[in-house]
């Protein structure tokens, strides 16, 4: 494995991804915003939860990296549509497994299943995405297939 | 009353809805802030042989210039408690932005007419207090990079607005619309949002002429002249009523018409959006939130009034 590639290139792809998808939310495309959510699992102010989930998602987003980079390795190079079609496997993820299953984990997470509680004051996601707006999916989507593009364009295997 | 909690969830929501539409509100969102459908008539009996029966809401895509002054003031109550967020301070100078390119075109209004847009008087009062509340979160250093001067000008241009434009001189009343002479029992919350004191001679004017055209009997209000023909007494009008009357210190006056009302609550104590006048029979929505909110500020009114 290139482990400087992985740590360079695992850092600039999710960076992109972060701008991409803050981006979104700041022109109204879609109301999500991956490091408020996380940050909001380990704290209740909002401007902390930025920032604190800003450097989560830096940290998720790198360890993420390298499981495209074993994919690579696994096939034997790395290609910008090979990284846009595993990132789109990861925003399927994403969207149809992991954002379903958010409101029972996260501490701060409303859920459609239980009464209103004051303190879980975040929106759940709902399959898709759909509840933080239509254009969510294919934000998701596209900001994912993004940042594997990044890592397959940029990754070379040893 | 305490509910701190809720109050700064109910902003987290706030917050998390209007973000995607930013720069101005919509008058309506559900839960997760999509706006309902647009409205349909179906060709079914509705309760009592009421009609039309509808589907959807046609006032979602309405400009309501209340709706800024709302959230201001609601947000103004939290800066009390802690300083506010980044994103709590974008929204809020989002409204003032909006406010203040708009605060003198015409609106539906609070009531959501289906007559067309006008110069609410209630609307420019709350284009006023969004800008008051404003002027005073800046002043406190809540409102960093705020234009504090254009929103002190803009507030003091309003109130000159109102008090030419919305005051009816022979009828001694602020008026529904500007250049009116029509009045509309939203003009019972002027006091509330701080523009007039309720014992002022103009304060008093409006109430003794929306007392003599609105009453609906008893302690029950009409939400505006052209309604008492279609629709029963709205019990929030009659509770704004209680809560003027109580800031005034009228406060035997004001009791007697909260205890009228409260006989109008069902057997667990809830209300409905209206009642009709003679037998306070339940009519409209059920149950209606803003019955209740109005139940519980002119509670609160009375209660600071007695001590």
């Amino acid at each position: 494995m290139n482990a400087s590639a992985w740590l360079l290139w695992g850092f600039g792809a999710t960076l992109v991804l972060t701008v991409v998808l803050q981006g979104c939310q700041a022109f109204g495309i879609s109301r999500l915003s991956l490091p408020y959510v996380l940050g909001t699992m380990v704290t209740a102010g909002r401007d902390r939860a930025k920032l604190y989930g800003f450097f989560m998602h830096l940290g998720v987003g790198w360890i993420v990296a390298l499981l495209y980079v074993a994919t690579f390795e696994q096939l034997g190079a790395a290609t910008a549509l090979r990284g846009a079609l595993v990132g789109t496997l990861h925003a399927l993820i994403v969207l149809l497994g992991l954002f379903p299953l958010l409101p029972g984990v996260h501490p701060r997470m409303a859920s459609e299943t239980q009464g209103p509680e004051a303190s879980r004051n975040l929106e759940p996601p709902g399959a898709l995405g759909l509840h933080y707006g239509a254009s969510t999916p294919i934000a998701t989507i596209v900001a994912h297939a993004l940042y594997g593009a990044i890592l397959g364009a940029l990754y070379t295997v040893r | 009353m305490g509910y701190e909690d809720e109050a700064f969830a109910f902003a987290s929501w706030l917050l998390h809805t209007t973000r995607l539409t930013p720069r101005k509100f919509a008058v309506l969102y559900d839960v997760y802030g999509k706006k309902p459908r647009d409205e349909r008539e179906a060709a079914l009996p509705g309760y009592e042989g009421s009609k039309p029966v509808r589907f959807g809401n046609g006032a979602r895509d309405q400009l309501q210039l209340d709706v800024y002054g709302e959230v201001v003031d609601a947000a103004s109550h939290l800066a009390r408690r802690e300083p506010l967020d980044r994103d709590t301070r974008r929204l809020l100078r989002a409204c003032g932005a909006f406010v203040l390119d708009h605060k003198l075109d015409p609106d539906r209004g609070i009531w959501e007419t289906r007559e067309g847009d006008f110069l609410h008087t209630h609307s420019r009062v709350l284009c006023w207090a969004t800008l008051d509340r404003l002027v005073h979160l800046a002043e406190a250093g809540q409102l960093p990079r705020a234009p504090l001067d254009r929103y002190r000008s803009a507030r003091d241009e309003l109130r000159a607005f109102i008090e030419q434009r919305c005051w009816n001189e022979s009828l001694q009343t602020y008026t529904q619309r500007a250049g009116g002479d029509t009045v509309d029992a939203s003009l019972l919350l002027l006091p509330w949002f701080g523009y007039c004191d309720a014992g002022s001679p103009r304060m008093r004017g409006t109430f003794a002429r929306i007392d003599e055209r609105l009453s609906g009997g008893g302690a029950l209000v009409f939400r505006y002249e052209e309604s008492r023909a279609k629709e029963g007494a709205f019990l929030a009008c009659a509770f704004w009523a209680v809560d003027c009357l109580a800031r005034r210190g009228e406060v035997q006056q004001a009791e007697e018409r909260f205890a009228k009302l409260l006989e109008l609550q069902n057997d667990v104590g809830l209300f409905a959006e209206m009642a009709a006048p003679g037998t306070g029979e339940a009519l409209g929505n059920f149950p209606q939130a803003f019955t209740h909110v109005g139940l519980i500020n002119a509670a609160l009114t009375l209660q600071e009034a007695r001590r």
